[in-house]
């Protein structure tokens, strides 16, 4: 019985396994209660057939066809109405435990098949986590079997002393090995994988502190807090609070100052990279294309830039960066510190000096005044004149020789080149966002697009970006059509293509976003280090927006001649403007789901299964009839010595199935004394004459076999005492 | 089992990258059920321990040094899970169980048992553990091992060997069995002698004691020496049973081997030892050999101050008036050398036996009178003497 179950174990847990993943990846929804059942009850059948006798295994066909029979009438009378009618389930699930049972009986016996199966087995996770195959519990079934397997060969090749059998051992630890998946298989596990926050905290820590010590020792390191220098988009970010730099305002006015730190030129689809490194001084010219357009424009400088002025001093941020606002006029930071430009930024030639305070004033734009729309897209060129008053304005001689206004020309063709690309909006983005890109010029489009953007949503943690992302197109359609949610660097690098997209160069810039309350002394932490696109209009300058939402920057003053400010316009964002198609399908109603046809299913008619149970009821009583008249007539024809020793056999068979069974090494005389007081002397007075036959080579009569009969009714009647269900076992066999 | 280990901690790793990079159940599952694999096993291991049964006898009651006794053990399995591994080690300082192997192990399916019927020989005299020290203990996965030590070990006292001894290489036996007495061994012709404490009062010299101003006292030519002293240092000269109990074993083997000889060639011998209090043993027979076996089968060695102990065996067996005296002793110790050189004095007939381990035997005259003979602690005690 152990082996039988040992083969079971190796039978049911592919064939369980196999039929889950069947029924898993199966298209229609199965009874997968039902099939397990079958499966489970297919491998008991055959490990039965194959444990059993000739006579067991007989008895088995017969029944089988008997029911097979049974099951042919039933379908032939009425196919509609048969229980299994449209079960197509049903063979697949057969053959699998048929399988199953075959790959059983060879994987007990054969390492190299146990191998095999232990492959396999993790060949099929392999197909599973790949989403070849849908996972469900079948894969706890198949881990299950590996460690079975593996179990098994261990058992084999440890040597040991002792009675060895390896299908008791297998069979007694397999509770231990069920333990071991079965915990796991009722626990709901996430889809995403794990994001190791903590260690991704600790090893920040460490680098922290490994910064800490190294300060001062190294030069160039773009080691930061907070703030980084890697474009990436990440899968989560988390907040940290540490105080990387203060600055100081003089204007007692609440607004929100960016200071950039490093400027990306180069999207692949999941990452910006820096690849423009040029040391053209192109914060300077920005400034000086503005304000010559502010000067070329109606109007007074003010009404488009304003002067502020700002001090930064560093605190805890160790950067090779300097964090410096757009438009900057001037600073000292020049002469404080060895700086240079780098690729659209200001870094320090070494490292950070320790401490480092620098100041200077910067141009505020009045980028949501609705006049600045105008001025935005009036297409007007600088001129010589203009050019020459914003050199002015900066403070320095007119034809500067380092900023000459031929040097303008090639300035705007270097930022072209550098901060262009070709990205191509998808229809289906295209589609998305054409009630979004209205407007009469760039401007007010983009200023739409970030209004837009403010109305989705931010999420810290928006998950990694699917593998099938790999360039700027694959982003758009996966951020704008899909996913719809992340932090600043998504919502940064969307309107930073789309803006592309419209022909217009655009770069994305990481660094500070400081809200503040009035003048004075205001410290950054690390968490207040964001990313923003900035947009480049030919004649105008660089132009930086504010995608991401509740972050929405609000800039705007009246102008000289301006008599009224329209709150409307400029609080369009705040209000949250929809695009026509959004409103028109907020006004749809809801669709009622769809009303499913219920298929008319019959109830189970126990009745059906009669018929093949009678069958196989009525072969079973003819078979044991036949089987006890062949034995009886076989007695009946064999000599004398034969028929008693095939009835003392009996004999002690009977006393067997009453648990006393003669023990190993025992001799006849010892087990007769021994089970004596149990049976009475009479029962077992056969055993003499059966000593003397096989140790004596002693001749019996069939008074001698009578007799031996005579004792076995007695035993029977012992064992009808004893254990009646032994007893019916026995008469029944 | 390191190969399983190694291989188990490579599948973790990989669990470990498989959650870093893909999520739901075949790589949670995945990492999961291998996490749980070493818990499951150490259940395991914790469940055998709780479950196992062991059984140790002895069938003789007494064991006697370097005598093989039948020994045997049970390891028996009653529950309904299979032990897959268990390895027993045996206390192997001081006995030595043969035909069955430490490195041995074996598996035990449900309800089975494993019986050994084997033999033990136990080294030393002395009391000790002998039979089972530890169980290891493997799980089926074979990644860890728990060893479990016998809480309750067989504490056997071991008596000492008897070994008979044909002659000795020191002793004409003969010459000390001669009863005339008229002329002795070798004492040379000694008239008057200084007082030895002992001496009979009624020897004393007056008139050369008052000459010379100290106790002198008449040595009469052919002084009759008679008898055989066998006098013990029972001095325990470590704590360590390792160190010690192969030196007390063959000091003890020794004792009784002269004490058998003696006894065999009819020359009374008296054994001198000291314990708590001096011990003396006159082996003139059957049953005074028996109880002399018996004392030297109970007695503990002294391990603290022994300053005087000997000295006082010494003369509570009137050793001064031994034909030969045999001192055995672990070492040349103060009480030792104090001792000889009474013996010296008293021209005594003096064999030393030094029983040290890890030496060869070696012999070296003291003294005309006073022989030396190292004896190594391993090594057929007939070939030593």
């Amino acid at each position: 019985m152990i082996r039988a179950l040992y083969e079971f174990l190796f039978a049911i847990l592919p064939a369980l396994g196999a039929v889950l993943f069947y029924s898993e990846g199966s298209a229609s929804e199965q009874p997968v209660a039902a099939m397990l059942m079958v499966c489970v009850l297919a491998c008991v059948l055959f490990s039965l057939f194959l444990h059993l006798k000739m006579g067991g295994r007989l008895l088995f066909i017969g029944i089988a066809l008997s029911n097979v029979l049974g099951f042919y009438m039933i379908w032939k009378r009425s196919p509609e109405t048969f229980f299994l009618q449209g079960q197509t389930w049903l063979l697949p699930v057969l053959a699998i435990s048929f399988a199953s049972f075959l790959l059983a009986l060879l994987a007990t016996r054969f390492t190299p098949v146990r191998i095999l199966c232990v492959i396999a087995c993790f060949s099929l996770l392999v197909l599973t986590l790949l989403s070849y195959l849908t996972a469900g519990k079948g894969v706890f079934v198949i881990l299950l079997f590996a460690i079975l397997c593996v179990a098994d060969q261990i058992e084999l090749t440890w040597k040991r002393e002792g009675r060895r059998d390896k299908r008791i051992h297998m069979v007694s630890i397999f509770p231990f090995l069920l333990l071991i998946v079965l915990i796991p298989a009722f626990i709901k596990f996430p889809n995403k994988p794990y994001d190791w926050a903590f260690v991704v905290r600790l090893w920040e820590k460490v680098e922290t502190g490994a910064d800490l010590i190294r300060f001062g020792f190294m030069s160039g390191t773009d080691s930061f807090i907070g703030f980084t220098d890697n474009g990436g988009l990440k899968d989560s970010v988390e907040e940290d609070k540490r105080q990387d730099l203060a600055i100081t305002t003089k204007e007692d006015l609440p607004m929100t100052i960016y200071l950039s730190g490093i400027v990306f030129n180069t999207f692949d689809g999941r990452e910006w990279k820096k690849t423009n490194h040029s040391e053209f001084p192109e914060n300077e010219f920005d400034t000086l294309e503005s304000l010559a357009a502010a000067y070329g424009a109606d109007g007074l400088l003010t009404d488009y830039f304003k002067r502020q002025h700002i001090e930064v001093e560093y605190l805890d941020a160790k950067s090779r960066y300097v964090f410096i606002p757009a438009k900057l006029r001037s600073e000292d930071a020049h002469e404080k510190a060895n700086v240079k430009n780098d690729g659209g930024d200001l870094v320090f030639k070494r490292h950070s000096p320790y401490h480092f305070t620098f100041s200077g004033n910067y141009y505020r734009a009045n980028t949501d005044n609705p006049e600045f729309y105008s001025f935005m897209d009036d297409g007007k060129e600088l001129t010589t004149r203009d050019w020459n008053n914003a050199l002015a304005a900066m403070g320095k001689e007119p034809w500067d020789e380092h900023y000459p206004f031929d040097l303008y020309r090639e300035y705007q063709t270097y930022v072209k080149e550098t901060y262009s690309d070709d990205t191509v909006l998808s229809h289906q983005v295209s589609d998305a966002l054409s009630e979004v890109l209205k407007g009469d010029g760039d401007y007010e489009k983009l200023k739409n697009l970030e209004a837009y953007f403010q109305q989705m949503q931010y999420d810290t943690d928006p998950g990694p970006l699917p593998r099938e992302v790999k360039d700027a197109s694959a982003f758009l359609d996966h951020f704008l059509l899909k996913e719809r949610k992340g932090y600043c660097s998504y919502y940064a690098t969307a309107f930073a293509l789309t803006a592309r997209s419209m022909g217009l160069p655009a770069r994305y810039v990481q660094g500070y976003r400081i809200t503040v309350d009035g003048k004075g002394r205001h410290v950054i932490t690390s968490d207040m280090a964001h990313a923003w696109p900035e947009v480049y209009f030919a004649g105008k300058g660089w132009i930086a927006f504010e995608p991401t939402p509740g972050f929405y920057r609000l800039s705007a003053w009246r102008m000289f001649d301006q008599k009224t400010l329209d709150p409307e316009r400029v609080y369009k964002y705040k209000r949250g403007v929809r695009t026509q198609e959004e409103e028109e399908m907020a006004e749809e109603p809801e669709l009622e789901p769809e009303e499913s046809e219920s298929l008319r299913k019959e109830g189970f008619s126990w009745h059906s299964l009669m018929l093949p149970g009678i069958f196989a009821f009525a072969f079973l009583l003819l078979f044991l009839m036949a089987v006890k008249l062949i034995r009886f007539l076989r007695v009946r024809s064999m000599k004398a010595d034969q028929q008693f020793k095939y009835l003392a056999g009996d004999c002690l068979s009977i006393c067997r199935l009453m648990g006393l069974g003669i023990r190993e090494g025992e001799t006849l005389s010892e087990y007769q004394s021994r089970v004596l007081p149990e049976t009475g002397e009479q029962a077992l007075s056969f055993i003499d004459t059966y000593e003397r036959i096989l140790y004596a080579g002693f001749d019996c009569s069939r008074e001698d076999a009578a007799f031996a009969g005579d004792c076995r009714a007695l035993l029977m009647r012992l064992l009808k005492k004893k254990r009646k269900l032994h007893y019916l076992i026995r008469i029944c066999f | 089992m390191t190969r399983n280990r190694i291989v188990w901690a490579l599948l973790w790793i990989l669990s470990l990258v498989g959650i870093s990079f893909y999520g739901g159940p075949v790589s949670y599952g995945f990492f999961a059920v291998l996490t749980l694999i070493p818990v499951i096993c150490l259940v395991y291991l914790l469940m055998v321990l709780a479950c196992f049964k062991m059984y140790q006898r002895f069938t003789v009651p007494g064991i006697v040094c370097n005598h093989s006794v039948p020994f045997y053990f049970i390891l028996q399995n009653e529950d309904l899970f299979s032990f897959a591994g268990i390895r027993v080690t045996f206390y192997s300082d001081f006995s030595q169980i043969d035909g069955v192997d430490d490195e041995t192990e074996y598996e035990l399916l449900p309800h089975t048992n494993i019986k050994k019927e084997t033999d033990m020989v136990c080294r030393y005299r002395g009391e000790y553990n002998v039979g089972i020290k530890s169980v290891i203990l493997r799980d089926f996965f074979c990644l860890f091992k728990l060893t479990y030590r016998n809480r309750e070990p067989m504490k056997v006292k071991v008596l000492p060997d008897i070994i008979n001894l044909e002659n000795l290489q020191d002793v004409d036996i003969d010459s000390v069995s001669d009863k005339n007495t008229s002329s002795s061994l070798s004492h040379p012709d000694v008239t008057i002698r200084e007082y030895i404490p002992g001496d009979d009062i009624r020897r004393m010299h007056w008139k050369q004691t008052a000459r010379t101003g100290k106790p002198m006292v008449r040595n009469y030519i052919g002084e009759e020496k008679e008898g055989i002293g066998i006098l013990l240092h029972s001095h325990r000269i470590s704590s360590d049973p390792k160190e010690y109990l192969p030196v007390e074993n063959r000091m003890l083997e020794i004792v009784i081997a002269l004490a058998l000889l003696f006894r065999e060639r009819s020359i009374p011998a008296t054994v001198c030892y000291y314990a708590k209090d001096p011990g003396l043993q006159i082996v003139d027979s059957a049953d005074s050999f028996q109880a002399l076996y018996k004392a030297m089968s109970d007695i503990n060695f002294e391990e603290g101050e022994v300053s005087g102990c000997l000295y006082d065996a010494m003369m509570a067996g009137d050793a001064f008036s031994k034909k030969i005296l045999f001192l055995v002793a672990p070492e040349m110790d103060e009480e030792v050398s104090a001792v000889l050189d009474r013996l010296r004095e008293s021209d005594a007939e003096v064999i030393l036996y030094l029983v040290r381990s890890g030496v060869e035997k070696e012999v070296t005259k003291l003294s005309p009178h006073i022989t030396a003979r190292t004896i190594p602690t391993d090594g057929q005690l007939p070939d030593l003497l």
